[in-house]
């Protein structure tokens, strides 16, 4: 197996290696062989990267511990689903996936574009296959995955056991997917900046993928989010850790890119924006995977130390040159006639969006980078607190989240003031009635009760759309309600999933809001037997709980959960010891939640037989969180959801 | 047609001044600067008694926890030198050994450092150190 998986990585990368150099010579040649050669070629790259894959699982899934990154990720008793996803608990083997699913993307966009686009494909194929070899390159010479050690360990180090929870199955993939997805709308604008096509079919092309990659990299932080939440035990969900913001900065660029693009197809303004915008969502997912990959963020020693630092920055500013270059060479004709005719457009709205959004990137950029930079400019060491993004991201995002109440109620172009009065007039009353109501119920922070506020002034505009589209169907149609309402989105897919998803961010503003504000948390040492409060509920340490398993110690508290005197859930804390980490135990938290809030209880130590140790806290609005981003999965979905009658864009 | 592009161009150089000020007020106070345990133990006296945050690995076998888990002693490393470390709270899962910690606390006149904080990392990086 070693063998085969590595001499498959090898051959992969010399046809990558052609693939490169044919489609870039093609390119400059105008020869359409070599062009058409190239775009041959992905279909071996993903074969050969297919069969390296498939050697490295089976390497995982039959405990061939001779490989070295099997060793350090797997053992003998580990389930299979872990054995399965440790595939991409590491370097080696998350860069392999990278590689892979960018054949595979690459192989679609091929069989999508074989009659279409000829005049962009070949530089498409460039662009994907550069890409490629980056990453095929680096597991043949920096981070070989099939490294063998010179004997067979009789068993593997294990699994990180923070690792080994179902979410590692949909969190990584998810992310790459979304990371490696938006590989091809950047190809597909380099070529537009290299063919001087720059009307908006490159954009219209990729609609799809753009979207793809937005709900996928989107899906995959609210799953890292909910990951931490149940496995890390600290009661959050988010620390702004440079790993989570390396996930967060494409998707926010991503945004405002998704909106950005709309102005182009309708006013064809904006062109060269898009292309920043696309250039640097694609950056910021290769520096993502960067800081995931090697961590060195936190230290400059790290990053001289790092064989792939370096290599990443090469890449990065190769990305970063050749973009900007194209577009210098291509600034004349990326020129618009249209200029914005109003500071109060729906247009402009746009506008500030994406200002909002590529600022909030901006401010997590500088928070992230800001330790690795000062010591390598002074040489004092620091880290930035998460009350730096907090305070400066709470302000933004609350003027984000109002603008997309206000946006649907400005028109297009311009709007008289007359107008607005009257468009505002219902959000605007209803949203007061709804703060007075709310401050009335106690909400009485500045932030909180602002939040909630804008949060009722979206809900009734994005309401009032589909209300009053839904009614223009039926006068014309006489169709009922639902039927109306139905055929309404069916027909207007792109526009109401948008708003769908606007519905999911409201939601998930809603959660943050709430367990952000309102959160309440205790630490307790008790006794067997012992009570304790935290809000309206009474929990019970009765008794605790020691046995073994085939891989860990396992240590639970019973904890019956009471309100109003009567017994509501009954929780089970555990504080787990894996035989293979002993030094490092494991938290299972319990959570006992509804609509309205989390109990969530982590057993932080305990006396067998004596006194234990709770932290518990309570996560007001919680789960809206999570509910707001299937909402938002869902609207995305509706939005990419093909036609019917399948109209030929790509 | 001119006065509109104006009108934009201020608007956008308001909100780049706002977004700027932020972030430098904002990492202005929001800067945890800390020091490694060989700055600390080269000026023992000028650290003595001070409120301090230190920065370094747990050096491998040095976490002794006493039975409740709630009360431990750890020794801090930077590779070169080594401070002994006592805190008492709730510890991170990601807390164990070769791991990056700032702590915060005072350093005794018997050079232990007294922690109230650790800070610990959050898991950046989920991998075996090779």
């Amino acid at each position: 197996m070693i063998e085969l998986g590595s001499y498959s990585l090898y051959l992969c990368f010399i046809i990558t290696a052609y693939a490169a150099v044919t489609s870039l010579l093609g390119v400059a040649l105008k020869e359409r062989r070599m062009m058409d050669s190239a775009e041959a070629a992905t279909y071996g790259i993903f074969g050969l990267l297919t069969i390296t894959s498939a050697a490295l699982l089976y390497a995982f899934v039959t405990d061939n511990f001779e490989i070295k990154y099997v060793y350090y990720y797997s053992d003998k008793a580990l389930p299979m689903f872990y054995k399965v996803t440790a595939f991409w608990a590491g370097q080696e083997g998350s860069i392999l996936l990278w590689a892979w699913l960018l054949a595979l993307f690459s192989v679609l966009v091929v069989i999508q574009n074989r009659h279409a686009n000829r005049e962009l494909m070949p530089y498409v194929t460039a662009v994907l296959m550069v890409t490629c070899l980056f990453f095929v390159a680096i597991m043949v010479f920096v981070t070989p995955p099939f490294e063998a050690l010179f004997f067979m360990p009789p068993d593997g180090k294990g699994l990180n056991p923070l690792l080994q929870n179902p979410g590692m199955i949909w969190h990584p993939p998810s992310l790459y997917l979304g990371y490696v997805g938006y590989t091809i709308p950047f190809a597909f604008a380099i070529a537009a900046l290299c063919t001087g096509k720059l009307d908006d079919t490159w954009i219209k092309t990729t609609r799809r993928w753009s979207l793809f990659s937005w709900l996928l990299l989107g899906a995959g932080i609210v799953l890292g989010g909910q990951w931490a939440y149940v496995e890390l035990g600290w009661g959050g969900y988010w620390a702004w850790d440079p790993v989570e913001n390396a996930s967060f900065m494409p998707w926010l660029v991503g945004t405002a890119y998704m909106h950005s693009v709309m102005i182009q197809e309708k006013k064809d303004m904006l062109k060269v924006w898009n292309m920043v915008l696309i250039v640097l969502t694609f950056a910021l997912c290769i520096f993502g995977t960067f800081i995931t990959r090697s961590g060195i963020i936190s230290s400059v020693h790290s990053f001289g130390e790092s064989s792939l630092g370096p290599i990443f920055m090469a890449f990065l500013s190769l990305i970063l040159i050749v973009s900007a270059v194209l577009l210098v060479l291509r600034w004349d004709m990326l020129k618009s006639e249209n200029e914005l005719d109003s500071l109060l457009s729906r247009e402009s709205t746009f506008l500030y969006n994406n200002l909002i959004l590529v600022a909030m990137c901006l401010v997590v950029f500088v928070g992230t980078v800001w330790p690795f930079v000062s010591e390598m400019a002074r040489g004092d060491k620091s880290t930035v607190t998460a009350v730096y993004f907090d305070t400066i991201n709470v302000p933004i995002g609350l003027a984000l989240l109002i603008l997309v109440g206000i946006c649907p109620l400005i028109a297009w172009r311009k709007t008289s003031v007359q107008n607005l009065k009257r468009s505002f007039l219902l959000p605007t009353s209803i949203s007061l009635i709804g703060g007075i109501l709310l401050f009335w119920a106690g909400i009485r922070q500045g932030y909180p009760l602002v939040s909630f506020v804008f949060c009722i002034f979206v809900v009734v505009t994005i309401f009032t759309e589909f209300y009053r589209g839904t009614n223009a169907r039926r006068e014309t149609t006489a169709e009922n309600a639902l039927v109306a309402l139905g055929r309404l989105i069916s027909k207007n897919k792109r526009r109401y999933g948008g708003y769908i998803v606007h519905i999911g961010i409201v939601l998930l503003y809603i959660g943050i809001t709430g367990s952000g504000a309102y959160k309440i948390e205790k630490e307790v040492s008790v006794s067997e037997g012992e009570e304790f409060h935290i809000g309206d509920y009474t929990l019970k340490y009765e008794r605790f709980s020691q046995y073994p398993t085939q891989s860990k110690v396992v240590n639970v508290a019973i904890v019956p959960v009471f309100k109003d005197g009567k017994q509501i859930d009954t929780l089970t804390p555990e504080k787990n010891v894996h035989f293979k980490h002993p030094d490092q135990p494991v938290s299972e938290v319990s959570i006992h939640w509804n609509l309205k809030e989390d109990l969530y209880l982590i057993l932080a130590g305990f006396d067998v037989g004596g006194q234990a140790s709770f932290k518990v806290v309570i996560n007001p609005l919680m789960v809206w969180l999570w509910i707001g981003g299937i909402v938002m999965a869902l609207g995305c979905i509706v939005a990419i959801w093909p036609d019917k009658k399948r109209q030929r864009v790509a | 047609m001119k006065k509109k592009k104006t009108k934009f161009i201020v608007g956008g150089v308001i909100i780049i001044i706002a977004v700027g000020y932020l972030i430098f007020t904002g990492l202005r106070s929001n800067i945890i600067y800390y020091y490694t345990p060989t700055e600390v133990l080269a000026k023992v006296e000028d650290f003595y008694d001070k409120g301090i945050r230190i920065k370094g690995n747990i050096e491998d076998g040095s976490i002794v926890w006493n039975d409740n888990k709630l009360d431990l002693s750890f020794k801090l490393t930077d590779g070169k030198q080594t401070i002994p470390v006592t805190y008492h709270g709730v510890v991170p899962d990601t807390f164990k050994y070769g791991v990056e910690v700032v702590i915060e606390g005072k350093l005794a006149a018997d050079h232990t450092f007294y922690a109230t904080k650790l800070l610990a990392k959050c898991p950046s990086k989920y991998e075996v150190e090779t």
